[in-house]
């Protein structure tokens, strides 16, 4: 056999190499098994995109609940005229720019952004149900969801890190 | 020619048995991923997987004693039993972690002192008259951190120990040491700077209070990063929560 360069990255195969040994490329191996590589590769690209897909649904969420909390706070603060709506207020714009923080987190670092945002929305559950211990029970369904949303978010961060690291082994962009 | 090479450089394939050199990636006989290598991979994110799970035991464990505090009466004796428990929290976090006792190894020096004292005690200030101005607003009341001590033979002394000496020992300890160094492990600098301070705000319990303890914790996490201490921070956090009792004590007299 002659030598010959791996046509996935380019590097040398040795001589007695069925595998490239830098990627894993069959570049000596039948069709078969070429179609084999390029099938991981398209697999292991969709993993990725459905796991940055739901990452991106946990960035939606955040921004809706930082818009509903800037909404309320807009109005207790400068349309409601009341003293006690004020400091409510106040609180519910904090929360609404806290969550917007962590939108843009998510944007750049997926894993931590997410787990910030989980770990400050159950601060705030904790905090209502301190205040009444009945706001627990109250709008459940829809906290089942958010907390659904935000695990699917952390998996599919770790998802998307791991996935991308073997494709960049694998040499693929 | 390559049975002139030494066995040493050589590893078997753990699929079809054949030899590769020492450290490869894809075998080239059958096309499988080196074991040894992924092993590798794998370890790293076992290691910032034990690092998130640090951080979440530490997380839980400070939401749910908080959960407890909020229903205790606030008397004497339960606010130094919360105190050392949540000290006792923190110390069993750090043993596990050593490392971050590191932090308190380094000389301090005389000049950076005196600008922490005074950078400090000017944010105690600060945080009492907006505090003030908002718990006034909140509650149509103010609330003293003297409360539960005045029952005591000495109210400042142990205020200042208990609101002042333990939450800067202590909470530096976690904040600016071992929560800081797994946020860098697992998600780098940046979101250890973010991350740490964040969290050390939302533990206080109060979404108003984020408004400064966000800056303050971003103020001492800048500087246990230029200084590579925590002893630093923990003067600092002292001579802030110290000028808020002292204030308190000094605004009842
Ligand atoms: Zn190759």
């Amino acid at each position: 056999m002659e030598a010959i360069t791996c046509s996935n990255c380019k590097s040398d195969l040795r001589t007695e190499d069925v595998f490239c040994s830098e990627c894993g490329y069959p570049e000596r191996g039948t069709d078969i098994e070429k179609n084999n590589f390029e099938r991981r590769i398209i697999l292991k690209k969709r993993v990725v995109k459905d796991a940055e897909k739901k990452v991106d649904s946990v960035r939606i969420m955040l921004y809706i609940l930082a818009g509903l909390n800037i909404v309320i706070g807009t109005y207790y603060v400068f349309l409601s005229g009341d003293e006690f709506l004020f400091i409510d207020g106040i609180a519910a714009l904090i929360t609404g720019i806290v969550f917007i923080g962590c939108a843009i987190w998510v944007n750049n670092q997926p894993l931590t952004g997410v787990m910030a945002a989980f770990i400050f929305w159950i601060v705030l559950q904790i905090l209502a149900a301190i205040v009444d211990p009945a706001s627990i029970f109250s709008g459940i369904l829809l906290k089942i969801v958010i907390i659904g949303v935000f695990i699917k978010g952390i998996n599919s961060a770790k998802d998307a890190v791991k996935y991308s690291e073997q494709l960049a082994s694998m040499k693929v962009k | 020619m390559a049975e002139q090479v030494g066995l040493e450089e050589f590893e078997l394939c753990e699929r079809c048995q054949s030899q590769q050199p020492l450290g490869f990636k894809f075998c080239g006989n059958c096309g499988v991923r080196n074991e040894s290598i992924q092993k590798e991979q794998i370890n790293s994110a076992f290691q910032i997987e034990s690092n998130l799970k640090f951080l979440f035991a530490y997380i839980f464990i400070v939401l749910f004693a908080l959960i407890i505090n909020t229903y205790i009466e606030e008397t004497f004796l339960t606010v130094v039993t919360v105190s050392i428990s949540f000290a006792i929290i923190d110390l069993v976090f750090a043993i596990r972690q050593p490392d971050c006792f590191n932090l308190l190894k380094k000389q301090l020096s005389v000049v950076p002192i005196v600008l922490v004292v005074a950078t400090f005690s000017v944010t105690g200030i600060l945080v009492t008259f907006l505090g003030n101005g908002l718990n006034e607003l909140l509650f149509q009341e103010s609330y003293s951190y003297m409360y539960p001590f005045y029952e005591t033979e000495f109210p400042l002394l142990y205020a200042l120990l208990f609101v002042a000496v333990f939450p800067a020992i202590f909470e530096e300890l976690a904040f600016r040491g071992f929560v800081f160094n797994n946020l860098e492990k697992v998600a780098g600098m940046k979101s250890a700077v973010w991350g740490s301070s964040f969290l050390f705000a939302l533990v206080h319990f109060s979404i108003i209070s984020l408004i400064w303890l966000v800056p303050f914790a971003l103020l001492l996490t800048y500087i246990r990063r230029k200084s590579g201490s925590i002893g630093y921070g923990m003067i600092g956090h002292f001579c802030h929560n110290a000028t808020v009792v002292y204030l308190d004590y000094a605004a009842v007299l």
